[in-house]
């Protein structure tokens, strides 16, 4: 049990970064996808470009499975033999998997609520829809800078 | 390149060839016409007025169309995935659109579909009302009473109960000690309600159904018919099944119209264009006899224009205007073929100022280079530049979609070279790799992770290095050579020494040094106070660098982000294709793994491919162009059909 904590705790780690972006990434989802299928009621011809503000806040989703994958593959899971992590391994992996948990979640959400804000130009401004995709991506910036956070950290623990 | 000169001018014609001249401007699509104001005409207005077209039979012409394209629409196929994003048009030569738009008697058409609409609505309305009727009357097939015999005024009357299932012995013991004369009998059980027919005397009519209401027993009246529950239901059925055949000889009468929608539409566009022709004349001037139009072209096409319309209209006159002191030329972005495409980058962050300079050549080489290192793989890569020929050989028939494409097809071949110089293969690890392609990896995303961060952030120092650059030509041609000197030509002393400090070189602490002094004394020069300027020098001086400069570059970090992510989620898509090759029972293992690999790698492509164009946009409007762009310009729009549903093939004119 004991030999095995550190693990324990890495794993949690990776389980954080996916599970929090990736609830990030759904909160936001349902956001904008509320919003793009009151539009598309009226408008049907504009699903291509609701689709694409409505897919946005999913990347925070996919960086965190980024993370989360990479912690697997530097603890050797996907290979099949279980290594032995000291604690303090353990809980450095963890830490390298907070930036992208956090940001994750919480750009996922308000990147969500800036593209729900963008349907509106979606439905009114038509030729301004890509304006309306900037804005979303700005937010975007700081889930990079957390699965970039993430991975230096993660590159730099020995194990 | 850049952007294009502008001459304002005007035309002069005789009024009774007005119509034609507006058509012939429409068919060169090289000129836009402005609306000239009662101000300007104010001198002459003893004779000169603005025009006022009516244009209300043509508005009328399009709702009619409008209504009637819709109607037919509703009995249309659906429209497919793909044209629910690309729109599905009508392309036709210009002959053709004149000739079908003119043939085709839309107004037949229009009126059989108002007919047939109507008749639907009716029949419709009529199928909803016998349905009730019916579904009413059902509950109470049993009852072989006439239903005349409800209507009838006696001294003894029948009604209709109905309440909900388990009350009718209740209500019967209840109602009988009560009324002893009244009498019940249960009809039917239906869908948890119990049905009763009643016998009474008239005058206990008030408190008998009084009574019943407080039990929770309703009254039902059906209708004033004849005959028999089962006979009327016979006739309802009957009834309907013939409303239901006319309602679908009725949509078969709609389809056998369908096929008109496409002439239609072009009816449509016609009238648009007559309609756009129409209103535009609003913007003119007219007098008793002549009209006078105000416009702008690009001054390369002056002479030429001036000569084909003096060929076409010899009453006419094209004449060269100066702009008034507070107008602004429109704005045309003109590039070379080469960087065309990029200008759609450019449009979507605006107009630039027509003092301003057009960035589109400046950013193209860094936005193609971004895009591919954002996604770095050169199967993506050839997945996007077979999209982009696609498009460019099926649906790309207007200009701007043809730019679009190219586009595409740019960032497409980006992507391959990227994707060649950092192994990148549908996420195929590079060992795997055959050995010539090995061979010209310069680096792996995923092994030296560091090498990429680094070269992100160095092309983010070039970028920036080179904005500043242009805001010093841009203070110099504009001669504000104390902004050049003092504002932006320490900093461009200042970035590569910080540079070579950080790498460890000391000797460049001595000009970044001066560079500091030159911004503290003189950045805020506009002060009077020397404390203030020396302080306001500083503070703004450190804001600069932090987040201009500092800032800006680290944000650059974001396209070694986004390139790692495609390769690790296509190194995800194998890994797991290659646990159901190996785990599942041969047979289901082919199937599955091919699935796997289609949709993991359809998901990585398409959303990184919209996140590298997303954020290699962001790099150029949030990080570059704030250095040397004002944009704020109205751009040139020259007047040309506007359609809805076509496409007119464009022949060019001599």
């Amino acid at each position: 049990m004991e030999a095995y904590i550190g693990l324990y705790i890495a794993i949690l780690g990776a389980a954080l970064a996916v599970g929090f972006a990736g609830a990030g990434s759904s909160i936001g989802i349902g956001n904008v996808g509320q919003s793009a299928a009151g539009v598309l009621s009226e408008e049907p011809e504009k699903f291509g470009n609701l689709l694409i503000l409505v897919a946005l806040p999913g990347t925070q989703g996919i960086y965190g499975f980024v993370i989360g994958f990479l912690v697997m593959q530097k603890l050797g899971l996907m290979a099949g033999n279980i290594p032995e992590i000291s604690m303090y391994q353990g809980l450095s992996i963890l830490g390298a998997c907070m930036p992208m948990a956090i940001t994750g979640y919480f750009s996922g959400i308000h990147q969500g609520k800036v593209g729900a804000a963008g349907c509106g130009v979606v439905a009114k401004q038509p030729k301004d829809f890509m304006k309306a995709v900037i804005f979303s991506a700005l937010v975007e910036t700081y889930a990079i800078f957390g699965l970039l956070a993430s991975f230096l950290i993660l590159r730099g623990i020995q194990l | 390149m850049a952007i294009s000169q502008m001459q304002k001018v005007n035309i002069i014609g005789v009024k009774s060839q007005c119509q034609d001249v507006v058509s012939f401007l429409e068919s060169l699509n090289i000129i836009q016409i402005n609306h000239i104001k009662q101000k300007h005409a104010e001198k002459h207005k003893d004779f000169l007025k603005p025009v006022q077209a009516n244009f209300d039979q043509s508005k009328k012409e399009l709702s009619e169309l409008q209504s009637t394209i819709d109607f037919l629409s509703r009995f249309m196929g659906k429209t497919g995935f793909v044209s629910s994003f690309t729109g599905s048009k009508i392309l036709l030569s210009a002959d053709e659109f004149e000739k079908t738009a003119l043939e085709f008697d839309y107004r037949k058409i229009h009126k059989t579909c108002m007919l047939i609409q109507q008749e639907l609505h009716k029949t419709e309305r009529e199928i909803g009302v016998l349905h009730a009727q019916y579904n009413q009357l059902l509950p109470w097939k049993p009852l072989s009473l006439s239903l005349d015999t409800f209507n009838i005024i006696d001294i003894i009357k029948y009604a209709l109960l109905t309440g909900t299932t388990g009350k009718f012995s209740h209500f019967k013991t209840n109602m009988s000690k009560k009324f002893p004369l009244l009498h019940c009998e249960k009809v039917s059980d239906y869908h948890e309600t119990e049905n009763i027919v009643a016998v009474y005397y008239s005058d206990q009519e008030k408190e008998i159904f009084s009574k019943c209401k407080k039990l929770g027993v309703e009254r039902v009246d059906l209708f004033n018919l004849n005959g028999t529950v089962s006979s009327n239901l016979e006739r309802i059925s009957s009834e309907l099944e013939s409303l239901k055949l006319k309602h679908k000889t009725l949509r078969e009468d709609v389809s056998e119209l369908t096929p008109h929608s496409g002439k239609l539409k072009v009816a449509y566009d016609y009238f648009l264009s007559l309609n756009d022709r129409t209103s535009l004349q609003n913007k003119f001037l007219e007098s008793n006899k002549t009209f006078l139009i105000e416009g702008w072209l690009k001054k390369d096409d002056v002479r030429k224009f001036k000569k084909q319309i003096s060929e076409r209209f010899p009453e006419s006159s094209v004449i060269r205007v100066d702009p008034a002191k507070e107008e602004k030329a429109p704005v045309y972005l003109e590039n070379k073929p080469i960087f065309k495409p990029f200008e759609t980058v450019t449009d979507l962050y605006g107009t630039p100022a027509n003092t301003s300079v057009d960035p589109t050549i400046f950013m193209a080489p860094f936005f193609f280079l971004f895009f591919g290192l954002c996604l770095t793989d050169a199967g993506y890569g050839l997945i996007l530049s077979a999209i982009a020929i696609l498009g460019l050989s099926t649906i790309a028939h207007t200009p701007g979609v043809k730019r679009f494409f190219k586009l595409i097809l740019y960032l497409g071949i980006s992507t391959i070279i990227c994707g060649v110089f950092t192994g990148g293969w549908f996420g195929i690890e590079a060992e795997k790799l055959p050995i010539f392609l090995q061979k010209v990896i310069v680096f792996d995303p995923l092994k030296d992770s560091m090498q990429f961060f680094m070269i992100a952030l160095a092309l983010g120092f070039i970028q920036l290095y080179w904005g500043i650059l242009i805001k010093v030509y841009n203070c110099i041609k504009g001669k504000d050579f104390a902004g050049a000197i003092f504002d932006q030509i320490p900093w461009l002393v200042i970035m590569p020494s910080l540079l070579l400090l950080a790498m460890g070189k000391s000797m460049a602490k001595w000009p970044a040094l001066a560079g500091a002094i030159v911004i503290v004394l003189f950045f805020g020069r506009d002060q009077k106070n020397p404390i203030a300027r020396i302080l306001s020098g500083a503070v703004i001086g450190c804001l600069w660098l932090g987040k201009d400069i500092i800032g800006n570059i680290l944000s650059y970090s974001r396209l070694m982000a986004l390139g790692l992510s495609t390769a690790v989620i296509a190194l995800v898509a194998n890994k797991l294709a290659g646990i159901a090759f190996v785990e599942l029972p041969i047979g289901i293992n082919i199937l599955a793994t091919v699935i796997i690999l289609f949709f993991l790698h359809s998901l990585n492509f398409l959303v990184n491919s919209l996140g590298a164009y997303v954020h290699s946009s962001r790099l150029q409007y949030v990080e570059f162009f704030p250095y040397f762009f004002t944009s704020g310009g109205e751009q040139f729009e020259p007047f040309t059909k506007n359609t809805k549903y076509t496409i007119i093939e464009q022949t060019p004119l001599g």
